[in-house]
């Protein structure tokens, strides 16, 4: 099944080429907003209205981009902006949890037999921003930085915590499997 | 494992999740929508969103809460209440008046000593040069005529002070002037000194580089200030945002002037701004880094590798100190090269060249802004002799 169409139109014939761009930027990387979206909701139905809604909100928002070179960045902050929405209203989110001094929060409450497969719950939904962004993504600091609308320092820090959170999630799991044997 | 191997299964994860096979059609349902251009309503809604998403936060300003620095020399000020319909304009408090005595605004942190008795002697001992020297010499009489020369005294004032309060909205941003002390016209050495009548060239030319320096400083708080403006009229009522602005003189000596800003925005995403002007006293020229070593000096390998080192002692005497360049996590995180070219600097009253990085930049944020004070040593082969 083909899963790319060709947006054949040439610069000029429409006279709106940022949203040519946007277009064919979408059908490159759908998949990738999707499987964004899937890791914030964890649920089919859900990732895929958010994948909708992010489409319909770039394409309306084409001329806001100001560097082809960033469409895929953008795209992916549309989704994470979308998503993050979808989470605060299922779940009241505590602002604390975007405060970069609140490094020390939450390193206790790591559970000692948690899954390292869902290993990224232990972070806040920002913290899993970034994460995801800069190891998934491959996203650089500075592109992060513009998609979650905050100061590239910020960035660093977050993801300096979030990276101790995920080690002393490893220790936790580790002294775990040394006391089951 | 160690988190790098966690977070490679974890990407294998993500790369590995399903694709529906519905997904494409209402990919391309939700392209044809917004070609179509109906509903309003989302819209509307669309545009909130995205003026949040897209409002400008990467400003100079990123800060954290600041200790409130209070003028001990009082500028009198007087507040004008602006006439205006909207009750979110500034109290803009207009000049100073009091001309006559030198104001330096001191930092409550006692850090820096004040500069006002260092400066008079190093002004008075750069004044007896000038009345020595030209009478020794034809030549050099010549030369100090068309050198200009930043004031034997240079005062700086609080020129404007915007203040801005609506609860939790609010500003405070003081912008300096420098001035010339015009006191010293009628020394003895009228003729050759710079700011004498006859010397017309060199006297415009002090000026025009003080006129200079004024502009830019006060582009620069003009640039908080529309930047504060900006947020506060997108957060509105609920906002939470306090922006600061001082300046202290951090170098007065007989070749540098040195004034630094200090911003500090306390809102959801805080961090603290440092903007230091350098001035070259006999140029009146704004210096960069570069111009504090010799011309094609890799100077920045050898401040990285001076601060590298520093910042490892720091790292042993205290394991709580952490940078993100002695980090094994994030040391590939961070370009200190870049850094370096971004950061300020100023000299100390040591006479040492002192890197000052921003808040959370080469550090986490509670590391707050960073000073490493670099040894003449260290330098001692690439260091412009002109300043250090």
């Amino acid at each position: 099944m083909s899963e790319v169409i060709e947006n054949s139109k040439t610069y000029g014939s429409s006279g709106n080429v940022p949203r040519d761009e946007v277009e064919k930027a979408i059908l490159a990387y759908y998949k990738d907003m999707y499987r964004l979206a899937y890791s914030y909701v964890r649920n089919i139905e859900e990732a895929e209205d958010i994948v909708q809604e992010s489409v319909y909100s770039a394409m309306k928002h084409a001329d806001s981009v100001k560097d082809i070179g960033k469409i895929k960045s953008f795209l992916l902050s549309v989704v994470v902006h979308k998503a993050l929405d979808v989470l605060r209203k299922n779940v009241k989110v505590d602002s604390l949890d975007d405060n970069p001094e609140a490094e020390n929060i939450g390193i206790s409450d790591v559970y000692e037999d948690i899954d390292l497969k869902n290993a990224l719950d232990v972070l806040s939904p920002t913290e899993k921003s970034v994460i995801m962004l800069r190891f998934f993504e491959d996203q650089p600091l500075k592109d992060i930085a513009a998609t979650l609308n905050k100061n590239e320092n910020t960035i660093k820090s977050i993801l300096y915590r979030s990276l101790t959170k995920l080690k002393k999630v490893l220790e936790n799991n580790e002294k775990e499997g040394r006391k089951n044997g | 494992m160690d988190e790098n191997e966690l977070l490679k299964s974890l990407k294998n994860d993500y790369d590995n999740i399903e694709i529906p096979d519905d997904l494409l059609s209402k990919v391309q349902d939700a392209i044809s929508e917004s070609k179509s251009g109906n509903a309003e309503a989302i819209i509307g809604k669309e545009k909130h969103d995205m003026n949040k998403m897209f409002s400008n936060n990467n400003s100079p300003i990123n800060a954290r809460k600041s200790k409130s620095i209070s003028s001990d020399n009082a500028d009198k000020v007087i507040k004008m209440k602006k006439d205006s319909k909207n009750k979110n304009d500034a109290n803009v408090i207009v000049k100073d008046k009091d001309l006559d005595n030198l104001v330096t605004i001191k930092k409550n942190s006692g850090r820096r000593k004040s500069n006002k008795r260092y400066g008079w002697l190093a002004v008075a001992a750069a004044l007896a040069l000038f009345i020595i020297l030209p009478n020794t010499s034809a030549t050099v009489a010549h030369a100090m005529e068309s050198v200009p020369v930043l004031g034997q005294i240079v005062k700086v004032i609080t020129i404007r002070e915007y203040k801005d309060d609506n609860g939790n909205v609010s500003a405070d941003i003081k912008t300096p002037e420098v001035q010339q002390d015009s006191s010293n016209k009628n020394t003895n050495t009228a003729d050759t000194m710079d700011n004498s009548q006859d010397s017309t060239g060199a006297s415009s030319n002090t000026d025009s580089s003080v006129s200079n320096l004024n502009t830019e400083l006060q582009k620069y708080t003009d640039e908080i200030i529309a930047q504060y403006e900006k947020d506060a009229k997108i957060q509105g009522s609920d906002g939470h945002e306090n922006v600061t602005t001082d300046y202290t003189v951090v170098t007065d000596n007989d070749k540098l002037f040195a004034l630094r800003f200090d911003t500090t925005v306390t809102m959801a995403d805080s961090g603290q701004t440092v903007k230091i002007y350098d001035v070259d006293k006999q140029s009146g020229k704004i210096l960069a880094l570069s111009d504090m070593f010799q011309n094609g000096a890799d100077y920045t390998s050898v401040l990285k590798e001076e601060i590298l080192k520093q910042m490892k002692g720091n790292n042993k005497k205290d394991e709580n100190n952490i940078y993100f360049a002695t980090d094994p996590d994030m040391s590939d995180e961070i370009n200190m090269d870049d850094e370096i070219s971004k950061a300020n600097f100023y000299v100390n009253k040591d006479g040492n060249l002192t890197i000052v990085f921003d808040k959370g930049t080469v550090a986490p944020m509670y590391m707050g802004v960073l000073e490493f004070t670099i040894g003449n040593d260290a330098i001692k082969d690439i260091k412009s002799t002109e300043y250090l």
